[in-house]
C-alpha cells in the first residue's frame, strides 16, 4: 500500500483511532496486527516469506543467545541466520540478474515475485542477528515482539533501516497519549505528503519525459532534467521518510533519520554521511567493520605494514573493504547493471578521496570562506548528479546517450520542456515549493526545530499554515484520474 | 597500570595514527574533537590501541565507546 | 481532560477542513453543464407537471418550451448525455425530491447499450457531481460505480483539482439556461450523413439485458409510488438490426407493466424526414424536434390529465423564456 494513497489514509486513521482507544498494554499488539494487515495488502505470498524469514531470524537469534550462555560463540547460528536471509534475498531478487549475466540467453530464470520491502527487512534482520552475536542487544524471547518490530508498517516498505535495540523498547512500551507527539507526527506526515505529491511526482513527469527521448532535447535541458531528478529523488525519498517517521512518532516510536540536508555536503564522503544515513550506517557497521576487524584483514594489515609501511597498511585493507561496501551498496538498490556501476562510481570516488586525504589537507586553505564552501557544495552536487545519470537510466547505453547529449549537444535544437509534459502552471507550483523546501533545509541545517516553532504560534496561525499545506497537497498534488476538458462538452457525443 | 600511564601510551598511539605530534587526548575527548577521526581512522585507531596494549576488544565494547575516557576504561578492564 | 480537549480541537479543525474542502470542490468542479443542471433546481417546487428522463436523444428531441407553446404543458428535461437506464433511475429519484410530476416520459434507447450501470465516464461525473440530493448521490455512487473508482465521485476534487489553473470568473457567471433541459442542434452534423433506417419488423425483438430491465422496472415502480404516470418512448434514430431488436424488446416489458410505449421508429404518422430533420444518426435537429414535440404534445393532451398552465401568473417566466427561445433558434 503506497503511503500517498487514499487507502493508506483511511488505514492510518483507523489505526490511530484504535490505538488511542485501546488500553496501553494492548497497543503494541494492535500495531502488530495493523502492520501484518498492511503488509498483507501487498499480497499473501509476500506475507508468507515475511513470516518464514521472521521465524528463522527469531530462532537463529535465540540459538546464538543460548550458545553464548553456554560459553560458545554461537557463530554457527549467526551464519545460519544471516545465510538464510541473504541467500533468500539473492535468490528472489538477484538470481535472474546474475544467471542472465553469466549464462546469457540460456540462463534459467526464476519467476518468483519479490516480496515488498525485502531488501529492507532482510538488512534489518541481519543487523539484529549481528547485534545479538556481538552482545549489543539481547535476543528477543517473544516471537510476536520480534515480528512486531520487523514488520512495523512505517519502516517495512522503504526503511529507515532500524536497529532493534534502538526502536523495539519504545514500540513495546506502548506510548502514553502525548498531544505533542501526535501533532509533531502529523505535521511531519503533512510535510512528507507535500514533498512527495507536489514536488517529487511533478518533477518526475519532466524527468520521465526527457529520459524517454533525450535525443529530442538540447543538452542543457537534459542537464536540467538530471538536476530535477536529483531534486525529485530527494523529495520522494525524504518525503516518504518523513511520513514514516511522523507516523512512528505518533505511536511514540523514534525511528532513525535518513537525511541530514545532504545537498549541502561539501564532499562526496560527507554526502554519504548525510544521504540515506541508515543504509550507510548499516554497511559501515555490518560490512565495513566486520571486514576490517576480521582476522584475515588484520593479518593483511600487519603484512602490509611490514613490507610497505604504515600508510599502505592503513589504506589497502580499507580500500578493499570500501570496494566491497560500494559494490554491494550499488547492487542493493536493484538487480541492474547501472546500479552496480553507480556503486562502483562512488566507490572509486570515495577511495580516491580517502587516498588523497593527506594531500588535500595540505592544500586546503586555512580559512573556509563562503565562496570556497559554495564551490565545494556545487562540486559535490555536480558529482552526485553525474551519479544520478547512471542511477536513473535502465541501461548503460541509455546513460551514455544522456551524457553525450549533455556534453556534445549542449545547445542543439530540440523540443521545449512542455514536450516532456510540464507546463507553465507546473513551474508556478514548483518554484515556490522548491524554495520552501530549500528554506526548510536551511532551517534544519541551522538546527532550528521548525515544528516547535510552528506549534508555538497562536491557534489561527497554526491552523492557517496546516490548511494551506493541506490544500496545497490536495489541489497541486499529482494524483487522481486526471481531467480532460474536451470530454465534458456534451455536444461532442 | 594507572590511568596516567595508559594516557602516556595512548597519546603516542593517537599521535601516530593521526599524524599529529601535538595531539593530546583526555577523558572527555570525542571523535568530534580530533580532526580526521572518522569511521575509517576509528578502525585503524582501535587496531593500533589493541596492538599497543596487547588486548582485544569485543564488538560490543567497540560500538559502545563514546569518548576517550570510555576507551581508557575499556583498556584497563581488558588488561 | 486533556485528551478530550485535544480531540475536540481535532474535530473542530476537521470540520473547518471539510467546509473548505467542499468550497474548493465547488470551485473546481467542471461547470460545462452547470447552467443546464442549475436551471432544474431553480424551478419552483412542484411546478413541473411532466419530467423527461433518459439520454441525449430526448434532450435533443423534445423541447419543453415548445410543449408549453402548443399545449401549455410545464415540462422539464432531466436527461443526461450517454445516460443509461440505471443512471436515469437515480436522476429521477433526485428530481422527485424537488418536483411532483404527473407524468414521467422515459427514453428507453439505452437498453441497447448493454448490461451496464453507467455510460461515458465524464458524463457520469456531470450527472453525479451536480446532483443535489446528498443521499441519492451517495446511493448512486455505491450502486453504479465500481469500488475502485468511487473515491473520485465521493470527492470530485480528486478528479478536478488539476483544473486550478483553468478556473475563470466567467465560469460562475454563465448566462442561465432557459431551454428547460433541452439541447438544440440546428442544421446537420459534419461527421455523418443520415439516411432513413432500414427497419426490421417490430415483432422481431431481442431480450433485455438484466440491468436495464431491472432499472426500468424500478423506474416504473418509483413513478407509481410518487403518483405519476409513465410513458416509454424511443426517439427516431438510424441504427442497425441489433439495436432495433433491443428497442423492440421493450414492448414485452411495457405490456407486462401496463406502460404505454411509443417507438417512433414505427410511427409513420410522424412523417419524419430523416435526411433533413436529423442532426446525426442519433439526434434530431431543431426542425425534427419541433415536429416530434408537436406530435408528442398532442398525444399527451389527449391521453393524460396534464393541466394547461398558460395564463397562470406563477408561470409567467415561461412566456418570456419562450419568446427568447424562439428568437434564438427559429
Amino acid at each position: 500500500m503506497s503511503f500517498t494513497s487514499f487507502r493508506f489514509l483511511c488505514f492510518f486513521a483507523a489505526v490511530l483511532a484504535a490505538y488511542f482507544v485501546l488500553p496501553r498494554r494492548a497497543r503494541p499488539w494492535m500495531l502488530l496486527c495493523a502492520s501484518v494487515g498492511f503488509y498483507a495488502a501487498a499480497g499473501l505470498a509476500g506475507l508468507l516469506w515475511l513470516g518464514g524469514l521472521s521465524l528463522a531470524g527469531w530462532l537463529s537469534a535465540r540459538g546464538i543467545a543460548k550458545a553464548q550462555a553456554e560459553g560458545r560463540s554461537g557463530r554457527r547460528f549467526l551464519i545460519l541466520g544471516v545465510g538464510l536471509h541473504l541467500g533468500l534475498l539473492f535468490l528472489l531478487k538477484y538470481f535472474n540478474f546474475f544467471a542472465g549475466g553469466l549464462l546469457g540467453e540460456s540462463a534459467p530464470a526464476l519467476s518468483l515475485a519479490v516480496p515488498a520491502g525485502l531488501s529492507f527487512f532482510v538488512f534489518m534482520a541481519v543487523g539484529y542477528l549481528t547485534d545479538v552475536y556481538r552482545g549489543i542487544c539481547p535476543a528477543e524471547e517473544n516471537y510476536g515482539r520480534y515480528l512486531a518490530w520487523l514488520c512495523f508498517f512505517p519502516h517495512i516498505l522503504q526503511g529507515p533501516i532500524d536497529r532493534y535495540a534502538d526502536t523495539a523498547p519504545a514500540l513495546f512500551a506502548g506510548s502514553v497519549f502525548d498531544e505533542r507527539h501526535v501533532l509533531r507526527g502529523l505535521w511531519r506526515i503533512l510535510w512528507g505528503f507535500l514533498q512527495k505529491l507536489v514536488i517529487a511526482d511533478r518533477l518526475g513527469i519532466l524527468v520521465s519525459g526527457v529520459w524517454a527521448e533525450p535525443e529530442n532535447f538540447a543538452g542543457w535541458r537534459v542537464a536540467a532534467a538530471v538536476v530535477c531528478y536529483a531534486l525529485q529523488i530527494y523529495a520522494d525519498f525524504a518525503g516518504y521518510t518523513d511520513i514514516a517517521l511522523g507516523a512512528a512518532e505518533i505511536f511514540g516510536v523514534r525511528l532513525a533519520e535518513n537525511f541530514d540536508t545532504p545537498y549541502f555536503s561539501r564532499s562526496v564522503p560527507e554526502f554519504w554521511r548525510r544521504w540515506h544515513m541508515t543504509l550507510g550506517a548499516w554497511f559501515k557497521d555490518y560490512l565495513f567493520f566486520s571486514l576490517q576487524r576480521s582476522r584475515s584483514f588484520r593479518q593483511m594489515g600487519k603484512k602490509l605494514k611490514a613490507r610497505f609501511g604504515k600508510t599502505a597498511a592503513k589504506n589497502l585493507p580499507a580500500a578493499l573493504a570500501l570496494a566491497a561496501v560500494w559494490l554491494f551498496t550499488g547492487l542493493w538498490h536493484g538487480a541492474r547493471l547501472t546500479y552496480v556501476v553507480w556503486g562502483v562510481y562512488y566507490g572509486v570516488l570515495i577511495i580516491i578521496s580517502m587516498l588523497c586525504e593527506p594531500l588535500v589537507a595540505r592544500l586546503r586553505p586555512k580559512k573556509e570562506g563562503i565562496l570556497w564552501n559554495a564551490f565545494r557544495m556545487a562540486r559535490t552536487f555536480a558529482l552526485v548528479c553525474l551519479g544520478y545519470v547512471l542511477f536513473r537510466s535502465a541501461t548503460l547505453a541509455e546513460a551514455g546517450i544522456i551524457l553525450s547529449r549533455i556534453f556534445t549537444a549542449t545547445f542543439a535544437a530540440g523540443k521545449g520542456f512542455s514536450a516532456a509534459g510540464i507546463g507553465r502552471a507546473d513551474i508556478l507550483i514548483l518554484a515556490p515549493a522548491l524554495l520552501l523546501r530549500l528554506a526548510v533545509s536551511i532551517c534544519h541545517a541551522k538546527g532550528i526545530d521548525l515544528r516547535e516553532k510552528v506549534m508555538e504560534r497562536a491557534l489561527p496561525l497554526r491552523w492557517g499554515i496546516a490548511l494551506v499545506l493541506l490544500f496545497a497537497v490536495i489541489i497541486f498534488g499529482i494524483y487522481g484520474p486526471g481531467y480532460d476538458a474536451a470530454s465534458f462538452i456534451y455536444f461532442e457525443f | 597500570m594507572n590511568r596516567n600511564e595508559v594516557y602516556e601510551r595512548l597519546n603516542a598511539v593517537f599521535r601516530e595514527v593521526f599524524d599529529d605530534e601535538n595531539l593530546t587526548v583526555a577523558d572527555a575527548t570525542t571523535a568530534a574533537d580530533v580532526e580526521d577521526w572518522d569511521s575509517l581512522s576509528h578502525i585503524t585507531l582501535i587496531a593500533a590501541v589493541e596492538d599497543e596494549f596487547d588486548i582485544s576488544f569485543d564488538m560490543k565494547t567497540v560500538v559502545g565507546l563514546k569518548c576517550v575516557g570510555d576507551m581508557v576504561d575499556a583498556i584497563l578492564q581488558e588488561m | 481532560m486533556k485528551k478530550i480537549r485535544f480531540l475536540l480541537r481535532i474535530a473542530a479543525f476537521f470540520l473547518l477542513f471539510c467546509l473548505l474542502l467542499y468550497g474548493a470542490d465547488r470551485l473546481l468542479v467542471d461547470r460545462t453543464a452547470a447552467p443546464r443542471t442549475e436551471s432544474f433546481y431553480a424551478e419552483p417546487k412542484d411546478s413541473i407537471d411532466v419530467l423527461l428522463i433518459g439520454s441525449s436523444r430526448i434532450m435533443c428531441g423534445i423541447y419543453p418550451l415548445l410543449l408549453w407553446e402548443r399545449e401549455g404543458i410545464a415540462a422539464f428535461d432531466c436527461a443526461g448525455s450517454a445516460q443509461v437506464i440505471a443512471q436515469s433511475y437515480f436522476q429521477l429519484r433526485d428530481a422527485l425530491n424537488y418536483q411532483s410530476p404527473r407524468l414521467v416520459i422515459v427514453d428507453v434507447s439505452t437498453v441497447a447499450n448493454g448490461n451496464v450501470y453507467t455510460g461515458t465516464e465524464s458524463f457520469v461525473h456531470t450527472q453525479l457531481d451536480h446532483m443535489r440530493s446528498p443521499l441519492v448521490r451517495l446511493s448512486a455512487i455505491f450502486t453504479l460505480i465500481p469500488r475502485k473508482d468511487r473515491v473520485e465521485y465521493l470527492f470530485p476534487i480528486v478528479k478536478y483539482h488539476t483544473r486550478w489553473s483553468e478556473v475563470r470568473a466567467e465560469d460562475f457567471n454563465m448566462p442561465p439556461d432557459i431551454c428547460r433541459g433541452a439541447v438544440v442542434y440546428t442544421g446537420f452534423s459534419e461527421k455523418e450523413e443520415v439516411l432513413p433506417p432500414e427497419l426490421i419488423p417490430r415483432a422481431e425483438a431481442g431480450e433485455l439485458h438484466d440491468i436495464p430491465e431491472q432499472y426500468l422496472r424500478k423506474t416504473v415502480e418509483l413513478c407509481r409510488k410518487a403518483g405519476a404516470e409513465v410513458l416509454f418512448v424511443n426517439l427516431p434514430c438510424v441504427r442497425d438490426g441489433e439495436y432495433q431488436r433491443a428497442y423492440n424488446a421493450v414492448d414485452a416489458l411495457a405490456e407486462e407493466l401496463g406502460v404505454p410505449y411509443i417507438n417512433y421508429l414505427y410511427e409513420d404518422s410522424l412523417g419524419l424526414d430523416y435526411e433533413k430533420e436529423m442532426f446525426d444518426t442519433a439526434h434530431l435537429n431543431s426542425a425534427g424536434a419541433e415536429k416530434l414535440t408537436a406530435a408528442l404534445g398532442s398525444y399527451i393532451r389527449e391521453n393524460y390529465d396534464i393541466p394547461d398552465r398558460r395564463g397562470d401568473a406563477a408561470y409567467s417566466r415561461w412566456d418570456a423564456d419562450l419568446a427568447e427561445f424562439r428568437q434564438k433558434y427559429y
